[in-house]
Order: C-alpha cells, then sequence, then structure tokens
C-alpha cells in the first residue's frame, strides 16, 4: 500500500519538474547506445551499422520516452490538462458554433433548474416542521360522494382524540379573522383559533414569550393571544416588551386578551393557500359544549396528528375508519355514511399540484433533450469536418481511446459553460415562474438556487455532456484510416452511418417539440374555453370590498349599517349602482347547508339535500347584472325588514325541482340551530354564478335578504364607470364617513378575482407554452442545420447535376424531399407519443379531451410548415450553386 | 529480475542491467534494451532501488542504480513467492505426467 502512495506522490512531483527528468533519460539512452555502439564497434562493425544496430536492439525510443513520461507525471491530470487547453483553442477558433451551442445548452438546462427549483420547494424540501413526515392531517369524508378533507366538528375530534392509538398526539385548528382597531390604523388579520397542543405537536415555540398551555383554555383564566413575527414588527415595532400587554381584538365579539408570546419569524400553519395568520388565539369550543354531535356546530375544525413511532399511515387509516364507524353508529343523524381519512401532510398542501408540477418537468426534460441533440448534431457535423485533423492524430499514433476523451473533453467544456450561463439564466427564471404563479402558493424567499438545485444543475451537465459527446466521439474513433486517406482528402464524405444518426437525432428532435406543442396547445385551448365560461354576471368595472361589522352590534345596527353604506356608495359620482353580499363569485365557495322541501318526506339521513346560502342586499343583482329568470326579486324594503322570502338559482330549480315550477314552494334550510328554521317561500329564480372554479360547474344556491340572517360581515360590490380602482379611495372615505374605526379589507376588482381564478391555468399555459415554443425553435435550427450541412456536402453533387441539365426545380425537390422525410418521420413519432402522454394531463385541461383531434392536427401541419421553410432556405441555396465553381471547388 | 541482478552484481547503471539480464537469460527473453529503463522508473517510484551519477566505462555520464533495503525485502518476498508457484506447478506437472 505504501509503495503505491510512494509513487503517487513521486508521479504528483513529475508532474510539475518535467524537464530535468526528461534531460537525465535522455542523457542515460544516449550512454546505453554509445555503449551498445562500442560493442558492435569492437566487433568489427562499421561506425554506421554499429550504430543502427544499436538503435534496433535499444528499441523505440520515442515510445520510451513517452511511457516514462506517462509514468512521471500523472498521466490522467495531465491529458486532461492538455484536452482541455486544446479544447479551448478549437472553441475559440470557432466563436458562432461555440456560441450556438452554449446558448442552446443554456436554455436547456437553465429551464430545467428553474424547474427543478420550484419542485425541490414544493415538493422535496422538508416541511418547516419537526419530523413533518410523520404529520398527518385527518378529517371526515363522505365516500358515497367521493368527498373527502371535509373538515370535522368539535365534539367528534373530542372522540378522536379519545378513542385512537395510533398518534403520539392529535390537535385541530379553524382559521378565522380578527379586526384590530387600537393602535394605529384599524385592520383586520387572519387569525387561527388552535388547540394548545398545536405548537408542541409541531415542534415549534414561540421565539419571544410562551406559546400556549392547556390552562390558557380553562374557564375563568383570561384571554391569551400569540401573534407573528410580521405583526409584531408591523405594529409594535419588534418592541419585547409588548409580551403581557393587553391587546384589544374585535370581530366576533370585542375583546381584551394578554400577548403571551410572538412566534418566529416565517412560521406559518395551515393546510390551505390564504393569506398569513397574524394571530393565533386558543381553541375554546372543545370540551366546553355538552356532547351531542349536534347538527348546527359545523365541521369547522381541521385535524392534525402525529404519528406514534412505528405505526404506519395505513394503520392509522384503519384505526380511524374504526372509529368514524363508531361515531356513525352512534350519531347518525350527523354522521351517517360519513367516513375519516388520513392524509400525509405534504400531500395534503401540495397534492394537487402535482400533476402540473409533473408535467412542466416533463416538458423541460424534453426541452434538454431536443436542445442535447441539436447540439450533438452539431458536434457530429463538425467532427465530420474535423476528420483529417482526427485522422492526422490517429496516424501519429493516438489511440481511439485518446480521441475519444479528447472529443469527450471538448462537450465537457462546453456544457459546463452551458451550465454557467443556463444557472444565469435559471436564476432569472425562477424569479419569472414565482411571479406567474398564484399568491401564497410557496414562499417567495423559498424558491432560490439552492444547494440542492446546484447539485442538480451538475448532475443534469455531467450526463448531458456525456450525451452530446458520446455519439460524435464514437462517430470519429470509428474512423478507418485507410479509408480516410484512400480518399486522398476530397471533400471528405461523410459516412452514410453519420448521415443516418443525424437524421435520427432530427426525428428525435421534432417528435419531442411536437408532443411538447400538443401539450401546450391543449392548455391554451382549455385557457381560451376557460375564458370565454360565463361567470354568470358581468364582471367589468366592478369595484369590491370587504367590510366587517362584530357581532356585538344588534342586528338592526347591522342591516342598517350596510343598507346606508350601499346608499352612501350609490350616491357617488361615477358610481350607477352599488349592493352587498354574504360571498363573492370566484372567491371559492363555504360547505353546503341541508335543506328540506316542505310537502315531501325528509330525506333519511346521509341522503341529505345541500345548498349554498348567500345573504344579499335587494340591490346585489342588479349590480352584479345576475339575470332574474323567473318570479321576481326582493324589494329593498324586504331586504332589510322581513323574513320568510328567498331567492333561488337555477341549477337549484333544475336539481331539486325537475318538471316543476318552484316559485311558492316553501323550503326549510337548516342554517340556524334546530327548530329555529322555520319553512320560508321561494319567491323568484336567478341566473347561476360561478362560485368557485370557473371550470366547475354552477351548485344550488339560495339567495337570503340581509334581514333573514344579519351577517356582520360583508362585501360591498359597485359598478363605476371607469377603472373600479379610481373609486376606492372615495369608496373608503364613504365609509368612514358613517364609522371611521371600520376596517376595510381586500379592495379589490371583479375582474382581478377573475384573474385569480383562471391564475393556476394561466400559469400552466404560459410556462407550457413558453418551452413548447423553444422546442419547436430549436427544433427548426435542428433540421435547418442538418439540411443546411448536407447541401454544403452536397456541393459538387449538386453542381453535376445541374451541369448535366438539372433544373433548380429539381435541385429544390431533392433536397427538400430529404429533408421533409425526416420531418414527416418526426412528426408521425411525435403524435403518437403526444398521444399516449397527453391523457396524464386530463385534470389540467377544461372543456378539451387529451386526444382532441383538432389540436393533434393543427400542431402537427404548423409544425411540418416550420419545417418545410427551415427545408426551404437551405434548399433555395442549393439551386444557387454555380456549377462551373462547384466542380473546381476543392 | 533487475532487483535479483542489482543485488547480486552491485550498483550497476541501465546498460549493464540489459546486458546482465540477456546473458542470464541466455538469449531466450529477447527484450528491447529500451524496456529496462521503464521498469527502473517504476522501482525507483517504489523507493526499491536508488541512483546516483556516475562515470560509466567510456567515460561518461551514466546513472547508476543500486538496490534499497525495502528492495531487498521486495526481493525476499517475491522470491518465496515466486518458488512457492514454481514448487506447486512443478508438483501439479509432475502430477499430470503420472497419470
Amino acid at each position: 500500500m505504501i509503495h503505491y502512495l510512494r509513487a503517487l506522490w513521486s508521479r504528483l512531483r513529475g508532474l510539475f519538474g518535467d524537464r530535468r527528468a526528461d534531460r537525465e533519460l535522455d542523457e542515460e539512452i544516449e550512454t546505453h547506445l554509445r555503449l551498445l555502439t562500442e560493442r558492435y564497434l569492437r566487433q568489427g562493425m562499421t561506425e554506421v551499422d554499429a550504430a543502427s544496430v544499436a538503435r534496433r536492439q535499444f528499441g523505440n525510443i520515442t515510445l520510451l520516452q513517452e511511457a516514462s513520461r506517462e509514468m512521471r507525471g500523472i498521466k490522467f491530470i495531465e491529458t486532461v490538462i492538455q484536452d482541455l487547453r486544446y479544447g479551448a483553442q478549437m472553441l475559440i477558433k470557432t466563436p458562432g458554433f461555440t456560441l450556438t451551442v452554449i446558448l442552446t445548452l443554456a436554455i436547456g438546462i437553465g429551464a430545467n433548474t428553474a424547474i427543478f427549483s420550484v419542485v425541490n420547494a414544493i415538493l422535496l424540501r422538508p416541511l418547516p416542521y419537526r419530523d413533518a413526515d410523520r404529520l398527518l392531517v385527518v378529517s371526515e369524508s363522505w365516500p358515497a360522494r367521493s368527498l373527502s378533507n371535509i373538515g370535522v366538528d368539535p365534539d367528534t375530534f373530542a372522540d378522536w382524540q379519545e378513542r385512537n392509538h395510533v398518534f403520539a398526539d392529535m390537535a385541530a385548528f379553524a382559521n378565522g379573522e380578527e379586526a384590530l382597531t387600537e393602535d394605529g390604523e384599524p385592520e383586520k388579520v387572519a387569525s387561527q383559533s388552535v388547540t394548545p397542543n398545536l405548537f408542541a405537536l409541531l415542534g415549534t415555540g414561540a421565539a419571544l414569550g410562551r406559546s400556549f398551555t392547556p390552562d390558557d383554555i380553562k374557564s375563568g383564566q383570561p384571554r391569551v393571544v400569540l401573534i407573528s413575527h410580521s405583526l409584531w414588527h408591523r405594529r409594535f415595532n419588534g418592541d419585547p416588551s409588548v409580551i403581557g400587554r393587553k391587546l384589544k381584538v374585535t370581530l366576533a365579539v370585542p375583546e381584551e386578551a394578554i400577548i403571551v408570546g410572538v412566534m418566529p419569524a416565517g412560521f406559518q400553519w395551515g393546510v390551505t393557500i390564504g393569506k398569513p395568520v397574524d394571530l393565533w388565539t386558543p381553541f375554546m369550543g372543545l370540551h366546553a359544549l355538552t356532547k351531542g354531535h349536534s347538527v348546527w356546530q359545523g365541521r369547522y375544525l381541521t385535524a392534525v396528528a402525529r404519528l406514534k413511532p412505528g405505526v404506519s399511515i395505513a394503520q392509522a387509516q384503519a384505526e380511524m375508519t374504526a372509529i368514524a364507524a363508531w361515531v356513525a353508529n352512534h350519531y347518525p343523524s350527523y354522521h351517517a355514511e360519513l367516513s375519516a381519512t388520513v392524509t400525509p401532510l405534504r400531500e395534503r398542501l401540495y397534492g394537487d399540484l402535482r400533476p402540473a408540477l409533473a408535467m412542466l418537468f416533463g416538458a423541460v426534460a424534453f426541452v434538454l433533450l431536443i436542445a442535447c441533440a441539436n447540439v450533438a448534431n452539431l458536434l457530429l457535423a463538425r467532427a465530420a469536418m474535423r476528420s483529417r485533423e482526427i485522422a492526422l492524430r490517429s496516424a501519429l499514433g493516438a489511440s481511439r481511446l485518446r480521441i475519444m476523451r479528447q472529443l469527450l473533453t471538448e462537450s465537457l467544456l462546453l456544457t459546463v459553460l452551458g451550465a454557467s450561463a443556463g444557472l444565469l439564466l435559471a436564476n432569472w427564471g425562477a424569479d419569472l415562474i414565482v411571479s406567474l404563479s398564484p399568491p401564497y402558493l410557496f414562499n417567495l424567499e423559498s424558491v432560490r438556487i439552492s444547494a440542492p438545485a446546484l447539485i442538480f444543475t451538475l448532475a443534469v451537465s455531467l450526463v448531458t455532456s456525456f450525451f452530446i459527446g458520446l455519439a460524435p466521439a464514437y462517430e470519429s474513433s470509428r474512423l478507418n484510416l485507410n479509408e480516410f486517406l484512400k480518399e486522398s482528402g476530397r471533400g471528405v464524405a461523410d459516412s452514410r452511418r453519420r448521415r443516418r444518426l443525424r437524421g435520427l437525432f432530427v426525428i428525435g428532435e421534432i417528435a419531442l417539440a411536437l408532443a411538447l406543442l400538443v401539450g401546450a396547445g391543449l392548455l391554451v385551448n382549455s385557457f381560451a374555453h376557460l375564458q370565454v365560461v360565463d361567470p354568470g354576471f358581468n364582471p367589468q368595472n366592478l369595484l369590491t370590498m370587504e367590510v366587517s361589522r362584530n357581532w356585538q352590534h344588534s342586528e338592526r345596527q347591522r342591516i342598517g349599517f350596510f343598507k346606508q353604506s350601499v346608499e352612501r356608495l350609490q350616491a357617488l359620482p361615477g358610481v350607477s349602482a352599488a349592493g352587498a353580499t354574504s360571498a363573492l363569485p370566484l372567491t371559492g365557495s363555504a360547505g353546503g347547508v341541508r335543506f328540506f322541501i316542505e310537502g315531501r318526506p325528509k330525506p333519511s339521513p346521509g341522503q341529505d339535500m345541500l345548498t349554498r346560502v348567500i345573504v344579499t342586499d335587494a340591490n346585489y343583482f342588479r349590480t352584479m347584472q345576475i339575470p332574474l329568470r323567473h318570479g321576481r326579486l326582493y324589494t329593498e324594503q324586504e331586504a332589510t325588514e322581513s323574513r320568510g322570502l328567498v331567492l333561488i338559482n337555477e341549477a337549484m330549480a333544475r336539481r331539486y325541482f325537475p318538471n316543476e315550477d318552484p316559485i311558492g314552494k316553501q323550503v326549510t334550510i337548516q342554517s340556524r340551530p334546530p327548530n329555529r328554521n322555520p319553512p320560508v317561500e321561494i319567491i323568484g329564480m336567478v341566473g347561476d354564478v360561478k362560485l368557485g372554479a370557473l371550470a366547475e360547474p354552477a351548485e344550488p344556491t339560495v339567495y337570503w335578504p340581509h334581514s333573514e340572517l344579519a351577517l356582520p360581515g360583508m362585501t360591498l360590490v359597485m359598478r363605476t364607470s371607469g377603472d373600479p380602482l379610481n373609486m376606492s379611495a372615495a369608496a373608503r372615505e364613504a365609509i368612514h364617513a358613517i364609522d371611521p374605526k371600520q376596517p376595510i379589507t381586500e379592495t379589490s376588482t371583479m375582474e382581478s378575482w377573475l384573474a385569480k381564478s383562471m391564475i393556476r391555468a394561466h400559469f400552466n399555459m404560459v410556462l407550457l407554452t413558453v418551452f413548447a415554443v423553444v422546442a419547436l425553435i430549436l427544433a427548426s435550427i435542428g433540421i435547418y442545420g442538418v439540411m443546411a450541412y448536407a447541401v454544403a456536402q452536397r456541393t459538387q453533387e449538386i453542381g453535376i447535376r445541374m451541369a448535366l441539365g438539372a433544373q433548380a426545380r429539381d435541385v429544390l425537390r431533392i433536397v427538400i424531399r430529404e429533408g421533409m422525410t425526416l420531418a414527416l418521420a418526426g412528426i408521425v413519432i411525435g403524435l403518437l407519443v403526444a398521444f399516449s402522454l397527453t391523457r396524464w394531463m386530463e385534470t389540467l385541461l377544461f372543456g378539451v379531451r387529451p386526444t382532441d383531434p383538432l389540436t393533434f392536427t393543427v400542431i402537427a401541419a404548423a409544425l411540418a410548415l416550420v419545417a418545410l421553410i427551415a427545408c426551404w432556405i437551405p434548399a433555395r441555396r442549393a439551386t444557387k450553386v454555380d456549377p462551373l465553381q462547384a466542380l473546381r471547388h476543392d | 529480475m533487475v532487483l535479483k541482478v542489482l543485488d547480486a552484481l552491485g550498483p550497476q547503471h541501465g546498460y549493464g542491467i540489459a546486458r546482465r539480464i540477456k546473458q542470464v537469460s541466455e538469449q531466450v527473453l529477447q527484450l528491447n534494451e529500451g524496456t529496462v529503463y521503464t521498469s527502473l522508473l517504476r522501482l525507483q517510484q517504489r523507493k526499491w532501488i536508488s541512483a546516483e551519477w556516475g562515470a560509466s566505462e567510456n567515460n561518461r555520464k551514466a546513472k547508476y542504480y543500486s538496490i534499497t533495503k525495502s528492495g531487498r525485502k521486495q526481493l525476499a518476498r517475491e522470491t518465496e513467492n515466486w518458488e512457492r508457484i514454481a514448487g506447486v506447478i512443478g508438483r501439479l506437472l509432475k502430477l499430470e505426467g503420472r497419470e
């Protein structure tokens, strides 16, 4: 062992002290030869003979010098350095080629790195909680209607907590809002009501002060609250003495709570995308109510649990299914047909993003493959031009391996340069992706070119350089020296195999580009379909403004406040109509409320009829331009004073009153505790409005006048004559004229809500289209390059043909036929590839089928056209060949 | 082989070693004499032989190689190894001859 180290050391030294050792060896050889010659002289040979015999006996001096040089230095490093130096020289000599290759690789590698950074941030990086892989979200589910993630009511949660043996701990939380009216500008913040054990379960403590303890929910204890790091800085200037201070929070009921702690910077918890939470309060509802599993409690909690060590997810699921069955058995009126599901936290957070990310990742992989094929083609063409040099090198004794290595080193050099440029591109691309992405989808800071991304780039580069270098290197090393020399250097003919290899690359490129284009085409098509979906109202020039009163005001006061607000807004110049609603369209929708129709048998448990309930004032429908289909709307007076009236939408009429006139029918809507829901009369039917996603069908909905359910928080809408945002200041003033302490949140326009609702579709479409266009450009450069090269190679042949009477048209036809054969082969293969891949995109599409024949046809035709142009340019050049010059050439 | 020569004859230059090997092997091994230098270099790198400059018979500068202590050890090891293998092969051949 030790002698290997010694050898290595002396070799390392040899790497530097080369010259002296060379000279010494020369002297030794000289002496040796001299001694031999003298010996033969003594045997009576002539000086010349003796010298030549001596040399013969000694053997190949150059070989010996080479061998000993190799042994002295570390051969590998030495050749690599030599290859690199030589490669760099070659690249500098052909800047056009080098730049093209580097740019192509930069696009391929850059796109991959950018997408990988996003994928890494979302799918691979550990979630910021202790042992996040052991965290599960537990929710009620309704297998019969394939509904999951329903949430859970407090009583059922308590049962889960008590009865399970698979979780180390189980916590629950509910998202809410609180208004901060003291200490500065009135502000509404997102809040979370959490069981005190939540933070311990997540493994996070307070950065300042303490987090919650079980004592915090005991009755008689003062109310406590935790604030976010960002709220601490925003409202309290990061003052540490804030701990123990009283904070007045006002939404449900104005209360004072003691700030007991500040959470760490960046800490967020939740399972849905929403505003960052600024306030945490202990959840008091658990054990507070008498257990009854009552109907009106609501499934507003989300449960999160930590698996006990050694318990698998499947075991946890089995246990929760059993517990849910027990609950369903004991409280059938509320739980019949319901079960419980457990979902790993990451799956719950990002599961629905996976198809889109998988698609994008696949797309960038395709782009990289195309880039590789392109570069390999360029290198192949260059290798053909360098045949002479390579033949010379092998004639001088360079081994095949040595030549291959030289070429691979050059491709590595190119890739490294390309990857560096690609990293710059990726950095910029990741920013672009983040700016296009839906808000709060992921932390902006979290998508950075991180260490894993760098490692990924490195790996991709190595594989890439291998791919692009292998074919040319292999081809060149196969070069038959004899044949080559026989060709006597007359316009080195391209070997047929090499031409075929290049043809295959082009076919592959076109096939991949076609698959990408089809995918992008389908998404563009979906997006177009989405944009012509009728949301059920006119979204133009609508300003929206969320205003929340609190429960402390009496019903009359609440209704009066909004009536007054609407009147003031209507009076503003530039506002043609104003109204109020409890839920804006397209902003997602609250869960359903059960109801039954008077005069019909009550549905059995588990067969509930559900409807969404929206509270509006009388002006809402006119402001939004939601059409009345049948019957009448409620009047201004009815909307503020009377009860017992309701409007329904068309979807409700279709589902629950088929072949019947719903007007005049009585329904009981169970939005209040049992026995406090008198039947109400349907007086009219309005058009369907999309409450959630545009892509989903409208849900059965009832509209109630504000007087029926005097909610404290409403969204005001007003139709303006100009840009709605210009009116926002005047509108705020109008509200503050009624109550200067009234927080106003989410001032926006209906058009921006509309854009937000389409942001995911937009995100997917834009990115895939960008990649597809890049692929198209690369592929057409590829086919152009191959055809241009083929024409250049065949200049003589074309010249002869033309001298023998071929017309320009014939030449054009020959070249184009050759190119289009490749293109069409690529298109056919690409169609097959696309056909088998697009079905994975089904969940991302809307209004088009994954095998939409129109998209497939149009894209294939468009690609064929592009290919035709790419062939036509070199073909035209071929027709310009001057026969005389072509023959004289070379 | 080179080590054995140096062990037996003391310091030698490349020419001498090459001639000696030729003599000993009774012309069975017809190697190019140049190859001896590659071996010398390898042995030197493993510190089994050392070299110093001196004058040759014809008064030229020549490098004289001599065996080192670790070279002797290696020689002993290899000799033993070789003898063992040769012994085994020898016995094997005898065995086959009897069949």
